[in-house]
């Protein structure tokens, strides 16, 4: 394993959330190898065990953490697309995939499986409980299964000029993070389109793919070591990280901090 | 380049309307002493409705009004930066960014062309969809299968003459349309009954007289393969749409997994649980739908259906349909339907309602030939009786030309499938008869005029076709006749076949015959001696036994019987005599032997020192050592000790020899 040097891994622990820094086999692209959402949250197979403990000990006791791989392959992040409603899964997924995550997942989650070209559908669609952007190319079928099954409405937009949208940004329903080249007018207009806070940034020490880069839901958000301590901030902010609970703990945590500092 | 396109296109439009028509576009009094008429009876296919498959009509439904007002709050942002527009509200924002014209100008801005305004787009999309398909193309249904389908509905086409329903307006044109589209495809059409026919315009005068206030719906339910589709339509306007889509056929095996289970042996894999659950998930959400669309099925009048096989139970509980309404007709559409998505329905829906131009009957006949004659040369220099349609066409395609080169590409790809095959070459009759190795046909066709040089849209002549050796020689014969009228070169004919070649060929061929039969008698006559040959040396011990039978059993008068008896009980009698034969014939070789060896024995007792003397003794007066004939006189057959006087009686002691 190469997660050895866990001398890179900060862990900021809270009784809330968490954001860590995380490697995946020397790879910080932990967007690419996981999935967070409200109501559960997908990993890579095959991976070590200590990026999935990270996950595990973290969401275990409030969602399920999924150990899966999609179409035999470990980028299930820029695979797989879903919220707390739904999860939407490429046509390479296999039967025996697919009814792990149905057996895995909560019973309210629509698992389901799309015949889209366009497969990898973490790069083209971006979401969150509420709304969506899509890929301009999607199919009409495809955008009204992502409207049924998730529950969500959908826009196509591209984020400054490129039309992987589930790639250069990554938002929940408190917040949202986008590509660095997008101007003012177009944050401004996608907040309103997507009505929740948007923040032009980078991760992983100026990675512009953010999506790749973290994961996040409501509460909690995972990005790769390489995040520099700015960036981290950024997102504590944005994504209304630091909010979600009273100040005490946060200095609880920050002892607690203190002490895996190692 | 959008305003350009913008131009052109609007010319086209107007040359289009007249061919494409909607019935629901149709001016109420179109059908005004309109007739209904038998259809024709010609092979040639009608070109309108072969460009006009093609056509798709613009999605109505996603046309958003965007209002120009300016007058939006500063914090939120409500515009659209790719469409440079402003919005009143959050809902006309969001509104938009779900439209068609939005997504394609997003796509345009990428492509970094120019956006276009929302005035053009209407304009546009028609002509556009062809070029920029502002939706994708679904799934596993790619560009390929999309030329090959419309090559599939050519050829559909002439089948389609029995599923349309011909008019005569007033005008004098013919127009078709869809017989599904006013009764029942299983209707039998009387065209010598007044009233009937009276009816059929009637009914169709209605349709175009009909208000378009939702009252007079028409839907359509398309399911096969786990795919779902259902549509409303008030006239030419999409009222509400679903689709749905599960994963219920087998993968590579094919067949619905509730089918597979029918047949016997239920699998317990992974993938058939799962589509078992998901046949059963389709059938809850259709008919969920179905029944929130109760009131569209009540206002509806017309019901178009597409659900073979099996995806018939998600519509119907037996005989029974899930979205009961008397008063409204359920009709099976009679078009080919491919994999059942939103763009299909449409597609199948503005198929149906379309009022189709049709050549004239005398004008086919006329054109027909014309065709045959040469297809390039009537479709440039413009054939005087060509229908109105076609005229159209042909203004069309000279505007064309009188444009750039670029545009001149857009508009004969637009305009019409059909002028993609003259330039890329097209199959004639001529091709199709040389295919089906119909010899007189082919014959027919060249004295008649056709080009065999001309070449399909992959670059075969006719004779390049014909797998039949009878369709080559017609090729080639009638080359020797023509030698000059066509480059039979450029035909890949190889050569002439001239009346004395054949000649001397069945000569040639004759004599073969000949040499083979004379062959195949000889070949027989020596298989038979040879048989005969070895009937002969087979029966020949049989006589020896019997001479030995009578030596051993003196009196018994088994043969004398027998040959008293009658022709079938001969044979019989015969086998029994045989098998007996042979039994008492092994006896007696072995009772010989026996009294031999004694014979030895004595001789060894007696005379020890001389063991070469009964040999010798022997060798004076050698015996066969199976039968005892005399071997005076003959060349042995030896075997170990043996001599035999021939190979049968060896084999017959071999045998003997075994058994003991």
């Amino acid at each position: 394993m190469k997660l050895d040097d866990t001398k890179l891994v900060i862990w900021v622990k809270s009784a809330f959330y968490k954001e860590s820094g995380l490697q995946f086999e020397n790879n910080c692209e932990v967007g690419v190898f996981s999935k967070l959402t409200n109501a559960y949250c997908l990993v890579a197979i095959g991976g070590s065990e200590n990026f999935y403990s990270a996950f595990e000990s973290e969401l275990a006791d409030v969602i399920p953490v999924v150990k899966t791989s999609i179409g035999g392959t470990r980028i299930v992040g820029r695979l797989c697309v879903g919220n707390k409603n739904g999860l939407l899964l490429p046509h390479t997924t296999t039967d025996q995939e697919l009814q792990h995550l149905r057996n895995s997942l909560p019973d309210q989650v629509v698992v389901q499986r799309i015949e889209e070209r366009l497969s990898a559908l973490g790069n083209c669609i971006a979401c969150n409980d509420h709304v969506a952007l899509t890929h301009t190319d999607l199919d009409k079928e495809t955008e009204e299964m992502i409207a049924d099954v998730l529950g969500v409405e959908v826009f196509r937009q591209t984020i400054a000029g490129n039309i992987l949208v589930g790639s250069f940004c990554a938002f929940s329903n408190r917040g949202g993070l986008v590509h660095p080249h997008t101007s003012i007018e177009d944050l401004d207009e996608l907040s309103t389109l997507l009505q929740v806070p948007l923040v032009a940034g980078t991760v992983n020490r100026g990675s512009e793919v953010i999506a790749a880069g973290m994961t996040v839901n409501d509460w909690t958000a995972f990005c790769g070591s390489d995040t520099t301590a700015t960036e981290l901030s950024v997102i504590e902010s944005v994504f209304k990280l630091r909010e979600a609970q009273p100040s005490a703990i946060v200095d609880e945590m920050r002892k607690s901090l203190v002490d895996t500092y190692v | 380049m959008a305003t350009n396109l913008g131009a052109t296109k609007s010319t086209t439009t107007s040359t289009q309307d007249k061919r494409h028509l909607s019935i629901f576009d149709v001016p109420s009094n179109f059908f005004d002493a309109a007739r209904l008429i038998p259809p024709p009876h010609s092979s040639v296919s009608d070109h309108h409705s072969v460009g006009q498959s093609q056509t798709l009509e613009p999605s109505s439904n996603d046309v958003v009004t965007v209002d120009d007002s300016h007058n939006a709050d500063s914090a939120p942002r409500l515009t659209c930066n790719t469409c440079r527009t402003l919005f009143d509200s959050l809902q006309d924002q969001r509104a938009h960014f779900k439209s068609d014209i939005h997504r394609f100008n997003v796509k345009l801005t990428i492509a970094g062309k120019n956006i276009v305004k929302e005035e053009d787009f209407e304009v546009l999309t028609s002509e556009f969809v062809k070029d920029y398909d502002v939706s994708s193309i679904s799934g596993s249904e790619s560009d390929d299968s999309e030329t090959e389908s419309q090559s599939q509905i050519v050829l559909h086409d002439k089948s389609s003459d029995k599923q349309k329903l011909f008019f005569r307006l007033q005008t004098g044109q013919r127009v078709s349309v869809w017989k599904c589209l006013i009764m029942n495809v299983t209707e039998n059409v009387l065209y010598d009954n007044e009233n009937a026919k009276n009816e059929a315009v009637q009914k169709l005068k209605s349709l175009t007289a009909e208000p378009r206030d939702n009252t007079h719906l028409r839907i359509v339910l398309l399911a096969s393969g786990g795919h779902f589709a259902g549509c409303v339509f008030d006239g030419d306007a999409v009222v509400a749409h679903k689709t749905f889509h599960r994963y219920v056929v087998r993968a590579k095996a094919g067949k619905k997994q509730s089918s597979k289970d029918a047949s016997g042996r239920a699998v317990h894999s992974a993938g058939a649980s799962l589509r078992r659950y998901n046949e059963l998930a389709l059938k809850k959400e259709v008919h969920e739908l179905l029944t929130a669309w109760k009131p569209y099925f009540d206002a509806s009048n017309c019901i178009f259906i597409h659900a073979p096989s099996s995806s018939r139970q998600l519509l119907y509980d037996g005989e029974r349909s899930y979205f009961g309404n008397s008063q409204c007709d359920i009709r099976n559409i009679a078009l080919s339907v491919r994999r059942p998505t939103f763009r299909e329905a449409k597609r199948v829906y503005s198929q149906l309602t379309h009022v189709t131009y049709e050549a004239d009957e005398k004008e086919i006949l006329q054109s027909n030939q014309e065709d045959l004659v040469s297809v390039n040369i009537s479709k440039i220099n413009g054939s005087p009786t060509s229908s109105k349609g076609n005229r159209a066409e042909l203004d069309d395609k000279d505007k064309s030309e009188a444009c750039s080169g670029k545009q001149n590409d857009e508009l004969s790809i637009s305009s019409n499938g059909e002028s993609e095959n003259e330039l890329s070459g097209k199959s004639t009759p001529l091709h199709e008869a040389a295919q089906s190795g119909d010899f007189v046909k082919v014959l027919e066709l060249l004295e008649q005029g056709l080009d065999p040089c001309s070449k399909d849209e992959r670059g075969r002549t006719p004779y390049m076709l014909a797998h039949d050796k009878e369709v080559r020689n017609t090729f080639r014969r009638f080359m020797a006749s023509n030698l000059d009228k066509w480059d039979w070169h450029a035909a890949k004919v190889p050569s002439a076949l001239t009346k004395e070649m054949e000649e001397s060929q069945a000569a040639k061929q004759a004599e073969k015959d000949a040499k083979r039969k004379a062959r195949a008698k000889e070949l027989k006559k020596l298989r038979k001696a040879k048989e005969k040959k070895a009937q002969v040396e087979a029966s020949l011990p049989k006589n020896d036994s019997k001479t030995i039978e009578k030596q051993v059993t003196s009196s018994t008068s088994i043969k004398g019987q027998s040959q008293l008896k009658s022709g079938v009980q001969v044979s019989k009698e015969d086998q029994i005599r045989m098998a007996q034969a042979a039994e008492r014939e092994k006896r007696a070789a072995a009772a010989e032997r026996r009294i031999a060896a004694l014979k030895i024995q004595a001789n060894s007792a007696t005379t020890a020192p001389s063991m070469s003397e009964p040999k010798i003794g022997l060798a004076g007066d050698i015996y066969c050592s199976c039968c005892n004939s005399s071997l005076a006189g003959k060349v042995p057959f030896h075997r170990y000790n043996y001599k035999y006087c021939s190979t049968s009686c060896m084999h017959v002691h071999k045998e003997i020899l075994d058994d003991q």
